[in-house]
C-alpha cells in the first residue's frame, strides 16, 4: 500500500473515524517496517534520540525558557507523564494512543509537529522508527556518553593483533567488509613516522626496517620513533590547536604576546610522556598545586591563550564575560566534549546543561587575578619571568628587594592612612609642595618662528632665555654656567612628529659639541614597523675619535604623539663618569633600559661650544645606521611651522632629580579640584592622585622609599626586559564565584553562584576544593565519564583520520554516535588503567593490525564505507599543512632541528600583515627572519591570529581564534598553487636537488631514484621513474633552449646554491623535486 | 576562452585531461554536499553548485559586491541630514535623547556632550528628493538607483566586535562570513576563479586606521574553500599564483603532465577518488594561472571606462581600481566580492579627513553602479555600501566652528543597497532630529543580512550549518526580517 496515501487518508478522516485511522496507518507501518528495518529492535540511543534531538528538543528539551506545553522529551519520566493539561506524550506499546505519534503524523497545520515554521520535516522512515519504537515498548536509554564506561568484553578475535582489531573486525563483518592486507614496510615506516613525529623517515631508517628480520622489528621502530624529540613537537602542534595557542592577542591591535614557553612546555610534556591526567591538572591548575614549580606554572598558559583585547571603549565586564565563556568552551570542548558555551544565554537546548551550570563552571575562571584589558603589551600579567642565565642571582635579589619595598610602601600607607583621611576631611587643610633645591640653573623657552611655546604657561622662576629653533647660544656670554662633568639634569619638552612618514630617522634635540667633545641628546625612530616607538640617545663624550665616552640608547618606547601632546624627556646624570650614573626617562615613568651602551669615559666632556637647539647633525655611533636614518630639517626654522615636531622648552638643572620630584606644576590646583569633587564622584585614579600628592609632599619616609624604588626599578627592568616572559594563571584569594548573566549579557548580572561542575555529572565531590584545582582533579577522576573517552577519541582521530565519534568536539546529544561504542569504552578504560600513559596508548593504536593495513580501496568498499569509519583499509588522507612544510624541509636536508624558543618568521608574501593590521599594531609589518630561522618546524612559526601564515591557512589550519579539535580537510587549487610556487617549497626543492647532486653521482635515473628515496624513503616504481626521467629531459631542454631560465630559478630563496653545480642540471633536478613534492602520494598519508 | 586555454585545447591529450578534470569536478560534488564529517576531503573553491542545490525561491541576485567602509563613516555628514542641529551648535545633547546609552570609554569621561552639527552642505537630489551631502557629488547622480536605509543599527560599539558582527553574525570570532555563506550555499558560477573575492583598498584619510582581520572573510567552521580569496594589487594577485622566476608555462605544463600521469597511476593502485580530485584541482590551478592575470590586466578597458571611474582607477589598490576590478569579477562569474576601504574612524579632525575619504569612494561607487547598469548587470547584481556602525552627533574632543570629531554610534546609521530588484530611489527609516535614535523602521544588521540573502533566493533561516550541536546561521538565533519595503 502506498504509505503516503494511507497517511493522507488517515489524517483526513481522523476526527470522523478514529478506528480507520489506526487500522490504515497500522497496516502501512507494518508493511513498511517489514521491508526496511526487518526484525531488528529499535534502539533509543541509535535511532530515536537523534530524531528527537534534531526535531523536538529545541522546544521540548532541557531549555526551560523555550519549552512549550511544559513537555520534555529528553527525560524519560517526563515523556511518560501528563504535563499540564496534556496527557502523557508516549503510551508504551501503542503509537496510535501516543500524542507524540499523532502529532508527527497529522496533516492538521495547527497540530503538526514539528511546527511548519521550524522548517524541520520528519522523514517517512523516521516516523516509522518512532512508531516501531513505541510499539516495542518505548524502551528508554540514557545518553551513551554521560554514563560511566564499563569495560566491555572483547569479542573473540579471528583477525588482528590486539583488542582494537577484535572490536573492529566484528563491526567490519556486519558491514560485509574484509580487512586489507598488511602494508609493505616502507609504507609502514612512512605512516608511522608521519603519525608519531610529523616527519617522514630517512631512507636509512626505511632500509634498516626493511632489513630487520627480528619478529619485533615493527615494534622496535615504534619505540624508536616514540623516543625521538620530534615526537613531542608533532603531538604538541596538534594540542596547540585545542589550546588556541598563538603569538598575538587576537583582537583589535593584535599585538605580540609572549607565551611561547607554554608551547615549549607542551612539547616537553609530550616528550617526557607526562601522564595525561597530570598533563591536564597542570594546565588547568598548575598554579594551585602545592609549591608549584616553574613548569607547573607555565602549564597554566593553557588558559591564557584566549584572544584578548584592549580596544579603546571596550568594557571590562563585557570582556570578563567573553573571556570566561571562551575558557568554559575550551575546557568543555577539549576535556569533556561538551558544547557548554551554548548555555551562556539560555539552558542548553539539547544537553542537560543549565545556565546555572554554565555560570558555575565559568566561576572557576572568574577568579583569575589579572587585568581584563591586555594593555596591548606582550606581558599582560600575571606572568612568570625567566631571566637570562647570567641574571639569575641578581634577579632573585632585585625582585626580593622590590617586594620588600612595595611591602614597606604599603605598610607606610596603612600607618598613615588615618592622617591622610584627616587631611582630606580637614576643610582648612594645608597644601604644600615639597621642593627640594632643584631650581634649574637656567631655562630656555623656545619660540618657533617667533610664536610662543604652546605649553608650559607657568612663569619661570629662574633665569630664562627666549630662543628659536636652530639657534646657537653661547652660554658663557649669556651668563650661564653648565658643567657636564658634574651632576645635572636636562629636561626638555618635545613635540614628536605626528605624521607617519616623518617619524623615521633621528630627531636632534640639543647638544653642546665641538665635533669631538661635548654632549648631545637625540630621539630616533629607525624601525618603520613601529612608527610610534622611539629611542632616546644621550652621549657624553671626552673624545669621539678615541671612543672615550658614555653613550646610552634606550630601548624603543611607545609614545603616542598626537597633534597637541608633548613628550617630556629627562636625562639625569650623577657625575660618576659611568653609564650606570645616567638615567633617561619620560615624565611619570621609570627610567628606561638601554639597548645599546658605550661605557668608556675617563676625561672631561666640558666644551666652550655654543648650545645648539635642534637642526644639527647628530653623528650616530653606528655609521651604517647614520646613513640610513639621519634626516635634516626636522626643526628647520625656515620651514612653515613645526609640522614635524619641535622643542617647546629646555631646562638644565645642576643636580640629579628623581622622578617623584617632577610634575609639581599645576599639582595643587588639580588636587584642589579633585577634593572639591564629592567623594562618591571621585574615580579610583582621582583617589590615587590625591593619595600620591599627600604622601609625596607630607611624608618624607615615603619620598625615600620612592627614591629607593626608582633605583630598584631600574635594576629590575634591566633584567625583566631581557628575560623571557610567559603568561600564566593566578588566583584571587576570594572563593570563585560568578553571576548568572541574564541572556548572557554582561550588563545584566543576576544571582551569584559558586564554582562547580554541571549538576547532571554529579557536581564536584563534597571534599573537593571548589576552584580550578578541584575542577582539574574532577576532570581526571575515574568517575568522570567524559575526559578519557573524549581524549582517546581525539587520539584515534589523529591516527585514523576520523574519531570513533566523528564529532570529536561534541559528545553531547547532538554529536554523532560512536561507530564502535564498545571499542571506545574499552580504549577509555584501558587508557586510565594504563595510568593515562600517552605513548603507551599510541603504541597500542599503531600496533593494531587495522592501523597497519594497506590503504587501497575497492569500488565496493568505497560504496559501503566511503569515509573509512570501519577501517577495513589503512588510513589515507591529506597531510596537515604543517607536516607538508616540515616534510619538504626535512627531505631537502634543510630542516633546522632546534627545539623551542621564540617564534620565527619564515617566508611569507609581502603585505599579508599590513594589508589588514591596525597601523599602530606592533605586528603591522612583517619582517622576515633569515638564516636558520627560515627552516624551523612549522609549530615555531610566528602565529598572528588576525592574519595567519597564508601557506598554512590554505591547508585548513585553524586561525587559533578559538579552540579547535578537528580540522577540515579540503582539496583546492590554492593548495596546488602553494605547493608549486611558494618560495619555501621551491627553495626546498632546490635544496633537495643539491643534496642529490652533491652526494650522489650516477645517471639521471639513479639520481632521480635517490631524490625519490629522500622524499618517500624507498625507490620509485620503474613506471614512475620513467615518467620522472621523461620530465627531466623536458625540463632540461626547456632550460637549455632558454624558454625557462635556470639562473633565475635556482636563485629563489635566501640560501645560495653551491656554484659548483651545472645550472641547467640543478634547475632541472629542482623541477623534478618540485614535481615529486606535488605528487598525490607526497601530499597524502597512506 | 583565453589564448592559453585555446592553445591547450588544441592538444588532444591535454584536452582530454582538461575534460576529465571537469567531469571529475562535478562528480566530486557529492562530497561538497555530503555530510561534513567524513574522512575524505572536499574539493574546489566552491566550484559547482552549493550546499543548497537549489535556492529556496527564485533569487534576483546572481552575484554581489559589498563596498565596505571600515571604521564607520559619519552618516551625519553624508546622508542623514539634520538641519535643526545648526542652531544647536555646542549645546548639550539632551539626556532625554541619549537615554543613558552605553558610550565608549573614549567619550564616557567627557564632562559634556556638545552637539556638533555637520559643517557640510546638503542638497535634495533625484526623484526621491534624498538629502545628500556636498561630499558626495557623484553619489547624487545615482540616488534614484539606490535604496538609502537610514535606520541601520547594531549592538556592538567597538570596531573589532562590530565589524566581526556585521560580517559573520556574531561579535566573537569564529563564524563564517557573509561571502563564505554565499559560496557555501550557492556555489560557483565559474570554473577558474574563486567564488568569494576580497579586495583591500588604500585610503587617503588619517593613516592610523582600524584593523581588518582575516576572519572577516573567513569560513569559520565551513570548509575552508569557502573563505574569501584576497585579490591583491601588489605581488601575486592571488597568493602563490605565479610560477617561480625562470619557469615558463610550458615547463609548468610539463611538470603537471608528469604529476598527473603518476597520480593517475596512483589512482589505479589505490582507488582513492581523492587522487582524481587532486588531479582536477591541479588543472584548475593551472587554469587560474592564466585566468587571474587575464582578469587583473585592465588594458582591455576602454578610456571611457577609466574616465567613468576616475583617475584612481589606474592606480592599483585604490578603491576606484578595486571597483573596476569588482565589475570585472562580476562579469566573469565571481559570486561575491567585497571591497574594504579603511580610514573612516574620525574621532577627531573629521572636517579635514572625511572629504578625503569621500573622495576616495564617491566617484568609484557611482561608476560601479553606472557601469553595471549600462551593461544590464545591475538587475542581477546586488551592491551594498556602508560600514559597521555610525557616529555620534555630539563632539568628541574640542568642538569649534571648523573642527570636531565624532565617537562610535551603534544606535543608528546609514547604508545603501542597490541592484537585484532593490527599489531605487527608496529612502527607508528615520532617525530623530538629533540623528541619535531611530524613530521609524529600524533595520538591525541581522535584518540587513537577511535581506541580502533574500536577494540571492535564500531564506536566512534555512541556510544553516551544523556545528558543535548548533545550526549556525548568518543571522544567528534571534529574529531577523527581510526588509521587503526596499524591494521592488
Amino acid at each position: 500500500m502506498n504509505l503516503l496515501f494511507a497517511r493522507f487518508k488517515a489524517t483526513m478522516n481522523r476526527r470522523n473515524n478514529p478506528f480507520l485511522v489506526r487500522s490504515l496507518a497500522y497496516i502501512a507501518v507494518v508493511q513498511f517496517l517489514a521491508a526496511n528495518i526487518g526484525a531488528r529492535t529499535v534502539s533509543f540511543n541509535k535511532d530515536i534520540r537523534p530524531i528527537l534531538s534534531e526535531n523536538c528538543y529545541a522546544c521540548h528539551g532541557p531549555d526551560a525558557e523555550s519549552r512549550k506545553a511544559n513537555l520534555r522529551l529528553d527525560i524519560e519520566a517526563h515523556a511518560f507523564q501528563s504535563h499540564g493539561k496534556y496527557d502523557p506524550a508516549i503510551v508504551r506499546g501503542n503509537p496510535y494512543e501516543s500524542p507524540l505519534y499523532q502529532r508527527i503524523t497529522t496533516s492538521d497545520e495547527d497540530d503538526k509537529m514539528p511546527p511548519p515554521d521550524s522548517h524541520k520535516i520528519l522523514k517517512e522512515s523516521e516516523i516509522e522508527l518512532v512508531a516501531k519504537w513505541i510499539e516495542e515498548g518505548a524502551k528508554w536509554e540514557g545518553h551513551w556518553a554521560f554514563g560511566q564506561p564499563e569495560k566491555p568484553e572483547v569479542p573473540n578475535a579471528t583477525w588482528g593483533n590486539n583488542e582494537i582489531d577484535a572490536f573492529l573486525h566484528e563491526a567490519m563483518l556486519t558491514k560485509g567488509l574484509e580487512p586489507n592486507d598488511k602494508a609493505d614496510r616502507p609504507t609502514l615506516a612512512r605512516r608511522l613516522s608521519l603519525d608519531l613525529t610529523g616527519l617522514p623517515p630517512t631512507p636509512e631508517l626505511v632500509k634498516q626496517f626493511v632489513k630487520d628480520n627480528s619478529p619485533n622489528a615493527y615494534e622496535r621502530l615504534v619505540d624508536r620513533l616514540l623516543d625521538s624529540n620530534t615526537y613531542g613537537e608533532h603531538q604538541a602542534r596538534i594540542w596547540l590547536d585545542a589550546a588556541r595557542y598563538a603569538d598575538t592577542h587576537g583582537l583589535h591591535l593584535d599585538n605580540y604576546r609572549e607565551i611561547w614557553p607554554y608551547r615549549d612546555w607542551v612539547v616537553k610534556a609530550f616528550n617526557e610522556n607526562k601522564p595525561f591526567d597530570q598533563f591536564t591538572v597542570e594546565q588547568i591548575a598548575g598554579d594551585l598545586l602545592p609549591k608549584p614549580t616553574l613548569d607547573q606554572r607555565l602549564a597554566t598558559g593553557f588558559n591564557r591563550c584566549n584572544p584578548t583585547t584592549s580596544e579603546g571603549g571596550a568594557i571590562d565586564e563585557e570582556y570578563r564575560a567573553i573571556y570566561a565563556k571562551d575558557r568554559v568552551e575550551t575546557t568543555a570542548t577539549v576535556f569533556m566534549g561538551l558544547t557548554m558555551g551554548c548555555a551562556s544565554c539560555h539552558d542548553h537546548k539539547f544537553d542537560p546543561i543549565t545556565m546555572t551550570d554554565f555560570y558555575r563552571f565559568s566561576a572557576f575562571f572568574n577568579n583569575f587575578d589579572g587585568p581584563i584589558m591586555d594593555g596591548n603589551v606582550y606581558d599582560t600579567r600575571p606572568v612568570v619571568t625567566i631571566p637570562k642565565p647570567e641574571h639569575t642571582n641578581d634577579w632573585i635579589q632585585v625582585s626580593g628587594e622590590r617586594e620588600a619595598l612595595s611591602e614597606a610602601v604599603k605598610k607606610l600607607k596603612e600607618n598613615k592612612a588615618a592622617s591622610l583621611t584627616a587631611w582630606i576631611k580637614d576643610e582648612g587643610r594645608e597644601y604644600k609642595i615639597f621642593t627640594p633645591d632643584f631650581k634649574p640653573s637656567f631655562e630656555l623657552l623656545l619660540k618657533i618662528n617667533n610664536r610662543e611655546p604652546e605649553s608650559d604657561p607657568r612663569k619661570p622662576t629662574h633665569p630664562t632665555l627666549d630662543i628659536s629653533m636652530g639657534d646657537q647660544i653661547d652660554l658663557a656670554r649669556q651668563g650661564f654656567e653648565f658643567n657636564p662633568d658634574r651632576p645635572f639634569t636636562i629636561s626638555c619638552n618635545l613635540k614628536l612628529p605626528v605624521e607617519e612618514g616623518e617619524k623615521q630617522g633621528r630627531i636632534p634635540v640639543v647638544r653642546q659639541f665641538d665635533g669631538n667633545r661635548g654632549w648631545r641628546l637625540a630621539v630616533a625612530n629607525s624601525n618603520p614597523s613601529f612608527p610610534n616607538r622611539y629611542q632616546i640617545t644621550f652621549d657624553l663624550v671626552h673624545s669621539l675619535e678615541d671612543g672615550n665616552m658614555i653613550s646610552a640608547t634606550t630601548k624603543a618606547q611607545r609614545f603616542n604623539p598626537r597633534e597637541f601632546s608633548n613628550t617630556i624627556i629627562h636625562v639625569t646624570y650623577d657625575g660618576s663618569g659611568s653609564v650606570a650614573g645616567l638615567s633617561i626617562r619620560t615624565e611619570s615613568r621609570q627610567p628606561f633600559d638601554y639597548s645599546k651602551v658605550i661605557d668608556n669615559l675617563s676625561g672631561s666632556a666640558k666644551v666652550e661650544s655654543p648650545l645648539q637647539i635642534g637642526n644639527f647633525t647628530t653623528g650616530l655611533i653606528d655609521p651604517g645606521l647614520a646613513a640610513k636614518s639621519y634626516k635634516t630639517g626636522y626643526y628647520d626654522k625656515t620651514s612653515d611651522g613645526p609640522k614635524t615636531g619641535s622643542i617647546n622648552s629646555l631646562k638644565i638643572f645642576d643636580r640629579p632629580i628623581y622622578p617623584f620630584q617632577f610634575g609639581i606644576g599645576d599639582t595643587v590646583k588639580r588636587i584642589k579640584e579633585l577634593l572639591n569633587t564629592p567623594e562618591e564622584r571621585r574615580r579610583s585614579r582621582d583617589k590615587n592622585q590625591i593619595e600620591e600628592y599627600y604622601f609625596t609632599n607630607f611624608v618624607p619616609e615615603y619620598r625615600e622609599l620612592k627614591h629607593k624604588q626608582a633605583i630598584n626599578e631600574k635594576g629590575y627592568n634591566h633584567i625583566y626586559d631581557q628575560a623571557t616572559i610567559s603568561l600564566v594563571m593566578e588566583e584571587k584569594d576570594s572563593p570563585p564565584t560568578a553571576r548568572i548573566l541574564e541572556r548572557g549579557e554582561y550588563d545584566k548580572p543576576g544571582k551569584e553562584v559558586f564554582a562547580d561542575v554541571p549538576e547532571f555529572l554529579g557536581g564536584l565531590p563534597p571534599n573537593a576544593t571548589k576552584n580550578r584545582l578541584g575542577l582539574a582533579n574532577w576532570l581526571v577522576d575515574p568517575r568522570n565519564p567524559l575526559t578519557a573517552r573524549v581524549t582517546v577519541n581525539r587520539f584515534w582521530q589523529n591516527f585514523f583520520g576520523t574519531g570513533i565519534v566523528a564529532t570529536s568536539e561534541d559528545f553531547g546529544i547532538m554529536g554523532e554516535n560512536p561507530t564502535h561504542p564498545e571499542l571506545l569504552d574499552w580504549l577509555a578504560i584501558h587508557f586510565q588503567e594504563d595510568n593515562w600513559d600517552v605513548k603507551s596508548f599510541f603504541k597500542t593504536l599503531v600496533m593494531s593490525a587495522a592501523y597497519q593495513q594497506e590503504s587501497t580501496i575497492t569500488p565496493e568498499e568505497l560504496e559501503i564505507d566511503r569515509d573509512n569509519r570501519y577501517l577495513a583499509r589503512g588510513p589515507r588522507y591529506r597531510l596537515d599543512g604543517e607536516i607538508l612544510r616540515d616534510k619538504v624541509l626535512f627531505v631537502s636536508g634543510s630542516l633546522n632541528s632546534a627545539i623551542g624558543g621564540p617564534p620565527v618568521k619564515p617566508y611569507q608574501p609581502e603585505g599579508i600583515w599590513n594589508a589588514v593590521a591596525y597601523s599602530d599594531s606592533n605586528t603591522a609589518h612583517f619582517f622576515r627572519d633569515s638564516g636558520g630561522a627560515l627552516y624551523r618546524r612549522s609549530l615555531y612559526t610566528f602565529w598572528k591570529r588576525t592574519a595567519p601564515p597564508p601557506n598554512m591557512v590554505v591547508f585548513d589550519v585553524p586561525s587559533r581564534e578559538n579552540c579547535n579539535v578537528r580540522r577540515e580537510r579540503t582539496n583546492t587549487p590554492l593548495q596546488a598553487l602553494t605547493l608549486m610556487n611558494d618560495p619555501q617549497f621551491v627553495e626546498a626543492a632546490r635544496q633537495l636537488a643539491e643534496r642529490v647532486l652533491t652526494h650522489h653521482g650516477g645517471s639521471v635515473g639513479e639520481r632521480i631514484s635517490k631524490m625519490y628515496a629522500y622524499a618517500f624513503g624507498n625507490m620509485p616504481k620503474d613506471k614512475h621513474k620513467k615518467i620522472l626521467e621523461r620530465s627531466y629531459r623536458k625540463f632540461q631542454s626547456s632550460f637549455i633552449e632558454g624558454r625557462s631560465d635556470a639562473k633565475a630559478f635556482v636563485k629563489i630563496g635566501d640560501s645560495v646554491p653551491n656554484s659548483g653545480h651545472d645550472l641547467v642540471e640543478l634547475a632541472s633536478y629542482t623541477m623534478i623535486a618540485n614535481q615529486i613534492m606535488n605528487l598525490d602520494s607526497f601530499i597524502t598519508k597512506y | 576562452m583565453n589564448p592559453i586555454d585555446e592553445y591547450l585545447s588544441f592538444e588532444t591529450r591535454r584536452q582530454f585531461l582538461g575534460k576529465a578534470a571537469k567531469g571529475l569536478g562535478i562528480a566530486a560534488l557529492a562530497s561538497i554536499v555530503g555530510p561534513g564529517l567524513n574522512g575524505g576531503a572536499r574539493q574546489s573553491l566552491g566550484f559547482g553548485p552549493g550546499a543548497l542545490g537549489m535556492t529556496h525561491f527564485p533569487g534576483k541576485a546572481k552575484r554581489g559586491i559589498y563596498l565596505f567602509m571600515s571604521g564607520a563613516p559619519s552618516q551625519l555628514d553624508m546622508y542623514d541630514y539634520k538641519p535643526e542641529m545648526q542652531s544647536m551648535f555646542d549645546k548639550d545633547l539632551p539626556d532625554s535623547v541619549r537615554r543613558g546609552q552605553r558610550l565608549t570609554t573614549m567619550t564616557s569621561g567627557q564632562a559634556r556632550f556638545p552637539i556638533a552639527p555637520s559643517i557640510f552642505n546638503f542638497e535634495r537630489v533625484g526623484n526621491s528628493g534624498a538629502w545628500i551631502s556636498e561630499l558626495l557629488p557623484y553619489t547624487k547622480k545615482i540616488v534614484d538607483d539606490i535604496a538609502i536605509v537610514k535606520s541601520i543599527w547594531t549592538d556592538a560599539i567597538n570596531h573589532d566586535p562590530a565589524i566581526t558582527y556585521i560580517q559573520t553574525g556574531n561579535q566573537i570570532p569564529g563564524r563564517p562570513s557573509l561571502g563564505a555563506w554565499l559560496s557555501y550555499g550557492l556555489g560557483s558560477l565559474n570554473d577558474n576563479l574563486p567564488t568569494f573575492v576580497v579586495l583591500n583598498s588604500t585610503w587617503t584619510g588619517r593613516k592610523t586606521a582600524q584593523a581588518l582581520f582575516s576572519r572577516l572573510w573567513g569560513a569559520g567552521p565551513l570548509p575552508s574553500e569557502h573563505q574569501g580569496v584576497s585579490l591583491r594589487s601588489k605581488g601575486d594577485p592571488v597568493l602563490y599564483l605565479t610560477d617561480p622566476n625562470g619557469i615558463s608555462r610550458e615547463t609548468r605544463r610539463d611538470m603537471l603532465d608528469g604529476v598527473n600521469e603518476i597520480n593517475e597511476d596512483l589512482y589505479h593502485e589505490f582507488g582513492d577518488p581523492e587522487t582524481h580530485a587532486r588531479i582536477s584541482q591541479y588543472e584548475m590551478a593551472f587554469r587560474m594561472q592564466s585566468s587571474v592575470p587575464d582578469l587583473t590586466d585592465l588594458s582591455d578597458e576602454p578610456d571611457y571606462i577609466f574616465s567613468l571611474y576616475g583617475p584612481d582607477a589606474k592606480v592599483p589598490g585604490t578603491f576606484a581600481y578595486n571597483c573596476l576590478m569588482a565589475r570585472r569579477l562580476a562579469e566573469k562569474g565571481v559570486r561575491f566580492s567585497q571591497i574594504f576601504h579603511r580610514g573612516w574612524d574620525q574621532h577627531g579632525a573629521l572636517p579635514k579627513d572625511l572629504p578625503n575619504q569621500c573622495k576616495d569612494v564617491d566617484q568609484a561607487s557611482y561608476a560601479l553602479i553606472t557601469d553595471l547598469k549600462q551593461r544590464g548587470m545591475l538587475d542581477d547584481t546586488l551592491v551594498i555600501w556602508g560600514g559597521e556602525f555610525g557616529r555620534t552627533l555630539y563632539c568628541q574632543g574640542a568642538l569649534s566652528k571648523t573642527n570636531y570629531g565624532r565617537d562610535h554610534h551603534p544606535k543608528c546609521y546609514t547604508k545603501w543597497i542597490a541592484g537585484a530588484g532593490v527599489k531605487g530611489g527608496t529612502i527607508y527609516g528615520e532617525t530623530d532630529d538629533f540623528g541619535y535614535n531611530i524613530v521609524k523602521d529600524p533595520v538591525h544588521i541581522r535584518d540587513l543580512n537577511a535581506t541580502i540573502l533574500n536577494r540571492f533566493g535564500i531564506d536566512h533561516q534555512q541556510l544553516s550549518f551544523k556545528h558543535q550541536g548548533l545550526d549556525l546561521r548568518l543571522t544567528g538565533v534571534e529574529d531577523a526580517r527581510v526588509v521587503n519595503q526596499i524591494l521592488a
